[in-house]
């Protein structure tokens, strides 16, 4: 009758755990398990020396903060994807597709087309001015969506749909207007991190914390919800209050992958999709199992992003939508329609 | 004890409710009736609250329900919708467990008393084997009677139907009233049920609210509210009544002229 099996969680936890190791050690140059254990212990014992080794330097200053970076905006992705979806009972419904991550990606190129005084000024303002714009984004659709005072999935999709063609379409302009280095704008675009080495990690953790820590809390609500506003008032629900949490926790959450990470697609979309199909409906489990297999799945197509074309690297939110439409669109046909 | 005092409502500056007053008492079962159109839907939508009143008032046993908050509101008065798509891939317990909505924290982290109450709704309307069967893989019957059980997991001494027979066949029909029937005399509850089925509402109900274009036409018995006279003139047919045998029952039928 209860579900408190705590089996999904372990395997997807040690998916992840397992990307983040395989992501520590693949690269140009390659650790073997051994070193990379044997780096952490010294790192941890305090017994690393004066000479640090090319390895531990690797780990530590590229490796480990890129991996957790990832972790986190994959993390980020794919609970506001689950939390959006739920919100707006619309399989359709991420990060993207309404709107919400091209807005905060207008606000981030703005906040970078600036010249900031302190390079630290701009790693944290850039967050703050992503999250208005991608909130003002998801409010803008919500609206332009509500035909006779309900919000149909077409609508919404239509209406994310052509917001997100209008705020790419001003962010293009403002990139090529810009004075700043258009390589970086593009890279982030296309769903590099520009930035390496712990700063953004540091810069994005307080955001992305507090963001997914709050979606964490809505996995009740977003089960009432699933029964549409009315029942959901009338189950004893403040309906307006509970959305408007989940909106801007989302948006929060959305901002800080889309500031940090640049533009990765799929990841939001199709990560609760595999996880509603593996552990059910209920949005209690929805929640944390997706924001841990959000996390594995951005590792493992970073990891593929590294390796195909190496030395080269390809940004990985290329790799996110190579791999991710063609299992989306497996997954779809394999489903019952009922479950989409 | 529900009382509806001089309640209009509507959506922006329509009334569609004007001027409805009634009282509907423990133990028994009260139909609202009419042609489509009438109010009913409305009427519920009020009752629950969800449906702010442009005059008058709505008092659950002394208190009224437009000064409560969602979750006071919930404990009082528990709906069951009309047959809607529920979420496919809940268990029927998922389902059930949310009438606990305004009684958990928001985590939605439940008690023993919560588990215990939602395991008793769910006896008290045969679903208990249907808690661990996904939703979107149940009879319309099925889904009705957790809807069901889940407004009685509310544990709100109101209990509101909204044409819970439709889209049922017969036998799906007669159990479902059948156990609103017995609950709403075995626990004292306040039951309102908007009704289409006008031959339903004379067996299954104590009272009848009859209105029309938002109005109240007649309130009382069911053998004194639905008339043929009465009701050729609400529904705009010719209706005739025949004695089916048992005392006070009858027949409603539309005849051709």
């Amino acid at each position: 009758m209860k579900e408190n099996t705590a089996r999904p969680y372990l395997v997807t936890l040690a998916i992840l755990l397992a990307a983040m190791l395989l992501s520590v050690a693949v690269g140009s140059v390659v650790i073997p398990l051994k070193d990379i254990f044997a780096v952490f212990w010294q790192g941890i014992t305090g017994s690393l020396g004066e000479q640090i080794p090319p390895e531990a330097a690797i780990i530590f200053k590229l490796r480990l903060p890129r991996t957790i970076l990832l972790a986190l905006t994959g993390a980020a992705l794919a609970s506001s994807g689950a939390a959006y979806q739920g919100l707006f009972r619309n399989p359709l419904a991420d990060p993207y597709v309404i709107g919400v991550a091209s807005g905060a990606g207008l606000g981030a190129v703005i906040a970078m087309s600036i010249r900031w005084p302190y390079e630290w000024a701009s790693t944290f303002i850039i967050p703050v001015i992503a999250f208005a714009a991608g909130l003002v984004t998801v409010l803008l659709v919500v609206v332009l969506a509500r035909v006779n005072r309900t919000s149909s999935s077409t609508s919404l999709v239509l209406a994310g749909v052509a917001i997100s063609s209008f705020t790419t379409a001003v962010s293009s302009f403002v990139m090529l207007k810009s004075t700043g280095e258009l390589r970086r704008s593009m890279v982030w675009l296309l769903g590099g991190s520009t930035l390496s080495g712990w700063q953004p990690v540091l810069g994005m953790l307080p955001y992305a914390v507090l963001g997914i820590g709050a979606l964490l809390t809505m996995g009740y609500t977003l089960n009432v919800m699933q029964f549409g506003d009315e029942q959901a008032a009338q189950m004893g629900l403040r309906v307006g209050r509970r959305r408007l949490i989940v909106i801007v926790a989302a948006s929060l959450t959305t901002a800080a992958a889309v500031s940090f990470s640049g533009v990765i697609g799929f990841v939001g979309l199709i990560t609760p999709h595999i996880v509603r199909l593996l552990a059910g409906g209920n949005y209690r489990r929805i929640l944390p199992l997706s924001t841990l297999a959000g996390a594995a799945f951005l590792l493992l197509a970073d990891i593929l992003a590294r390796v195909v074309i190496a030395p080269q690297e390809v940004p990985v939110g290329i790799i996110t939508a190579l791999t991710g439409a063609p299992f989306f669109i497996w997954v779809l046909r394999r489903s019952r329609p009922e479950e989409v | 004890m529900l009382e509806l005092l001089d309640v209009h409502a509507g959506y922006l500056n329509k009334s569609i409710l004007q001027g409805i007053n009634f009282t509907a008492s423990p133990g028994e079962v009260t139909a609202l009736v009419g042609p489509n159109g009438a109010g009913k839907t409305t009427l519920i939508r009020a009752i629950s609250g969800v449906l702010p009143l442009q005059q008058g008032s709505i008092h659950a046993f002394g208190k009224d329900i437009q000064t409560l908050s969602a979750a006071q509101r919930a404990r009082m008065v528990a709906v069951v919708p009309q047959a809607t798509q529920l979420p496919p891939a809940f268990t029927g317990w998922q389902t059930v467990v949310l009438g606990r909505t305004p009684y958990v924290n928001w985590l939605g982290n439940l008690s023993h008393r919560d588990e215990t109450i939602t395991r008793d709704a769910m006896r008290q309307t045969a679903t208990l084997e249907l808690a661990n069967r996904q939703v979107g893989q149940l009879s319309g019957g099925e889904q009705q009677r957790l809807l069901l059980a889940r407004a009685l997991a509310q544990a709100a001494p109101i209990l509101v139907l909204d044409e819970p027979t439709t889209h049922l066949d017969i036998q799906f029909q007669f159990n479902l009233l059948a156990d609103v029937r017995r609950l709403a005399e075995g626990q004292n509850l306040v039951v309102v049920m908007a009704m289409h089925d006008l031959n339903l509402v004379s067996r299954f109900c104590d009272k009848v609210v009859l209105l029309n274009d938002g109005k109240l036409v007649s309130y009382g018995a069911p053998a004194e509210v639905l008339t043929a006279e009465r009701l050729s003139e609400v529904y705009r047919i010719k209706i005739e009544l025949h004695p089916d045998g048992k005392e006070g029952q009858f027949f409603i039928m539309p005849t051709l002229d």
